[in-house]
């Protein structure tokens, strides 16, 4: 029984969202994207001054503050 | 045409990623379908990113994908704890946020 | 420079003050009690005195206060007020001083002294009130007063049934006397008051605009609120209906029953019909005929129902209700036989009747003390048809008895004879001054009554002083020590020798008021029967006649014994039968009230438990919930958002 709820909830999800996908407008003529641009997005200054090297580092910080707790948690012998 | 194909792509990813979850009773089995689900997100970015010719999406992209890896590292260590407490991982075992 | 009107303040401040003081200090010292109440006391007398001079040099002493909206708080002293206030005080010190020997052995004397001085102090200020609210808060104090004391002894089950059922009785008085008040306060409200500041229940703006407050609100309504404060007086002062828990009060101690039942706080009734008269006088007849009818009926009432009881106490109490009867009869009497003199406003009315209540206190206070002094000596034995031969065992009790018992039946040279006869003869000069059969009923009830004083009096009083002991107690009673008795002499001094300044106090309480005067037949007609009385009495109780009759089968003697019924009609009819299911419905109402609320509350809770189960600990169904709530909510937002 809790499968076949689980494949309804899904299909609903599916059909609800799918609604709203269908709206996003957009042309996908793939562009050849530059990667330089990535990096200079990131942690550009001078003459394109990135925006992202903040959230970035805040990113970093957090995501090594969750390694140590799984330091932590796995590391316990009881 | 296509965009809309890809993103239909990812949200059926999405909502396999979901029957993952609802239904799997080893812990293992979820979090794989976190990373599915996570992946999904990722794909949607990128599709966006493409189609519309920034480049804001792709490293918030970055970011998830980051975050993806931690966050299936954390819930392995979860599940060794629980394994070492309990002597296995079914989820079906774990009631107790009851009234 | 003191202020002029502070020693009218502290006339009932100084009691007030004195009783928390003297329950503090008797606490630690039992004796000292006693002595601080009675100097509390002391010290209001001497301010009434000073009182007195200041209003004979400079008028009624007036000094109030705003309380709340228009209702002022203060002090009115005029003639009256300072007439009430000697009384009061005076009598009551004596009494303090009586009770420093009866209660001298009573390990809760403190608590007694304590709570008699406070009643004090609450008469004292209902005295010299100047205002209907500020009065009725001191007339409850009195009230609460008179329960405490008549409960005294709480352990005795009689008593504390007794304290409840004066106060319950007293409070369907005070509930009418409050409807008065509020009929007037607002039949009043568009009136414009001169001096600016003065309230419409300001007493010396009621006495001295009764009639514009007459014309401005009609005659009748104001007989209604006239009628309406004569019922809370009847309930205060014992009147027909409302007469039957004094003698049930008796049951407190005997001081208790001299200073509140025969002194004061039974003349409260008759002192507010006194003080705004003039609203009697203005209003439609009816008021002061109803005046005089419960007056003079409950004189002749209580006359019967006094002859046929055997407890020396409820003798006396109900010779209290009767002589208020006659006072009230006296105030509505004086004031229409007499042809209206200008500036007299009917207070000879007033005057007659305040005369005769100050010469009643002084006697009943002495026969009350003479009887409690007796029945210390007997161990609180209260039936007369055991006492006997007293008058030879305790000369000076029984002497001082008998003077209060002269004075009581009016015989003529002591201050009653004086007071009484002069309402009698009133009563004829009523007769004079208006025509019919119904004119001559009061002179025939009173003089009835004064034949039916004469008859209970003196057969208490043979019974207790004459004739052979007829029991254990009797035969070794002794007179108390001399000292114990010395605040019964000033007493028994007051009820001889007050007779001849009636003129004096007529004309200090109004100007132009005069001494009744009929001819000499009239006159004569009280005394004739006086002696009848005396003869008849004499002949059935003085010798051992009266244990020979036996009524009981008569049944005119078995309505009279009964007291008429009344106090079965009270309690078993109208309390039993009409106001308990009154009273249960209103619990059954408040009960579902009650039950209401909480099962709207145990309801909620229950639905709560209920929905509680739906949390069953498997966190997959949880998550499929959620996702299926998600869908809906997105659902929702989205047909809202296209309408």
């Amino acid at each position: 029984m809790n499968n076949k709820l689980a494949a309804l909830a899904a299909a609903l999800f599916v059909i609800v969202f799918g609604f709203e996908v269908a709206q996003i407008k957009g042309q996908f003529t793939p562009v050849t994207q530059n990667l330089q641009m990535i990096g200079y997005e990131l942690f550009g200054t001078g003459s394109v001054v990135g925006r992202y090297v903040v959230p970035f580092e805040l990113l970093s910080l957090i995501l090594v503050a969750g390694i140590i707790g799984m330091f932590y948690i796995a590391g316990r012998e009881d | 045409m296509y965009l809309f194909l890809v993103s239909m792509l990812s949200l059926i990813l999405f909502a396999v990623g979901l029957y993952g979850i609802m239904v799997s009773n080893v812990g293992i089995k979820m979090l794989i379908s976190i990373e599915i689900l996570i992946n999904s997100a990722i794909l949607e970015l990128v599709t966006v990113a493409v189609s519309s010719g920034t480049v804001d999406p792709i490293i918030l992209a970055l970011f998830g994908i980051a975050i993806g890896a931690v966050e299936s590292v954390i819930g392995l260590s979860l599940l060794t704890a629980t394994f070492r407490r309990i002597g296995n991982v079914a989820i079906a075992l774990l009631r107790e946020i009851k009234w | 420079m003191v202020a002029p009107y502070l020693p009218g303040w502290f006339i009932f401040l100084s009691p007030a003050i004195g009783a928390p003081v003297s329950l503090i200090v008797g606490r630690h010292k039992r004796f000292w009690a006693g002595i601080i109440a009675s100097l509390s006391i002391l010290i209001s007398l001497i301010l009434t005195y000073v009182a007195f001079v200041q209003v004979g040099t400079s008028g009624p002493i007036q000094n109030q206060y705003l309380w709340f909206f228009n209702i002022n708080v203060g002090v009115y002293i005029d003639n009256l007020a300072l007439v009430m206030a000697f009384m009061v005080s005076f009598v009551s010190l004596m009494i303090h001083l009586f009770a420093l020997y009866y209660m001298g052995k009573d390990p809760n004397k403190h608590v007694y002294f304590a709570e008699t001085a406070l009643f004090t102090a609450g008469m004292l200020g209902l005295v010299v009130s100047s205002n209907l609210v500020e009065f009725f808060l001191f007339w409850e104090l009195v009230g609460l007063c008179s329960y405490l004391l008549i409960g005294f002894w709480y352990f005795k089950p009689n008593a504390t049934s007794a304290a409840k059922k004066a106060f319950i009785v007293t409070r369907v008085g005070d509930l009418l006397f409050l409807v008065g008040m509020a009929v007037l306060y607002e039949s009043l409200i568009g009136y414009t008051f001169s001096p600016q500041g003065t309230g419409p229940l300001d007493i010396p703006f009621l006495i001295s605009h009764a009639a514009s407050v007459a014309s401005y609100i009609g005659a009748t309504r104001l007989g209604i609120v006239a009628v309406l404060f004569l019922a809370g007086a009847a309930g205060k002062s014992s009147q027909f209906p409302l007469h039957v828990w004094i003698s049930d009060a008796m049951e407190g101690p005997t001081t208790v029953s001299a200073l509140i039942h025969a002194a004061t706080m039974v003349t409260a009734g008759v002192y507010l019909v006194a003080r705004v008269f003039p609203l009697y006088y203005y209003s439609a007849p009816f008021a002061v005929y109803s005046v005089i009818g419960m007056g003079a009926f409950t004189a002749v009432f209580a006359g019967i129902v006094g002859i046929f009881v055997n407890d020396i106490k409820r003798i006396l109490a109900y010779s209290t209700i009767s002589q208020l009867g006659y006072m009230l009869s006296a105030i509505g009497i004086g004031a229409l036989a007499f042809p209206a003199v200008a500036g007299s406003v009917g207070y000879e009315g007033v005057a007659l009747g305040i005369f005769h209540l100050i010469s009643h206190a002084l006697f009943k206070a002495l026969l009350f003390m003479s009887a409690g002094a007796i029945l210390i000596a007997l161990m609180d034995l209260r039936d007369t048809r055991e006492m006997g031969g007293l008058w030879r065992r305790m000369p000076v009790t029984v002497t001082l008895l008998f003077i209060g018992s002269l004075s009581l039946v009016a015989f003529p040279g002591t201050t009653g004879y004086f007071s009484k006869d002069a309402i009698i003869s009133a009563a004829w000069d009523y007769h004079l001054a208006f025509a019919g059969v119904a004119a001559y009923l009061p002179w025939i009830l009173l003089v009835t009554g004064s034949f039916l004083t004469t008859v209970y009096t003196f057969r208490m009083f043979f019974r207790v002083a004459l004739g052979k002991p007829r029991s254990h107690l009797a035969e070794h009673a002794r007179d108390p020590r001399l000292l114990a008795l010395l605040p019964l002499i000033p007493l028994a001094a007051g009820a001889l020798v007050l007779g001849p300044i009636q003129g004096l106090f007529y004309g200090f309480l109004d100007p132009s008021s005069l001494i009744p005067s009929v001819p000499f037949a009239i006159e004569s007609v009280p005394v004739i029967l006086l002696a009848a009385g005396i003869a008849l009495t004499y002949i059935l109780y003085g010798t051992d006649r009266w244990k020979h009759i036996s009524v009981d089968s008569n049944p005119l003697y078995r309505v009279a014994k009964n007291k008429f019924y009344l106090d079965y009609a009270f309690t078993n009819i109208i309390a039993e039968r009409v106001i308990a299911p009154i009273s249960g419905a209103f619990t059954a109402f408040e009960d579902a009230y009650n039950s209401a609320v909480d099962a709207f509350g145990s309801a909620t809770s229950s639905f709560g438990t209920t929905l509680r189960r739906i949390q069953d600990g498997i966190v997959e169904n949880y998550f499929i919930v959620l996702i299926i709530g998600l869908a809906v909510i997105f659902i929702i937002v989205g047909i809202l958002g296209m309408m």
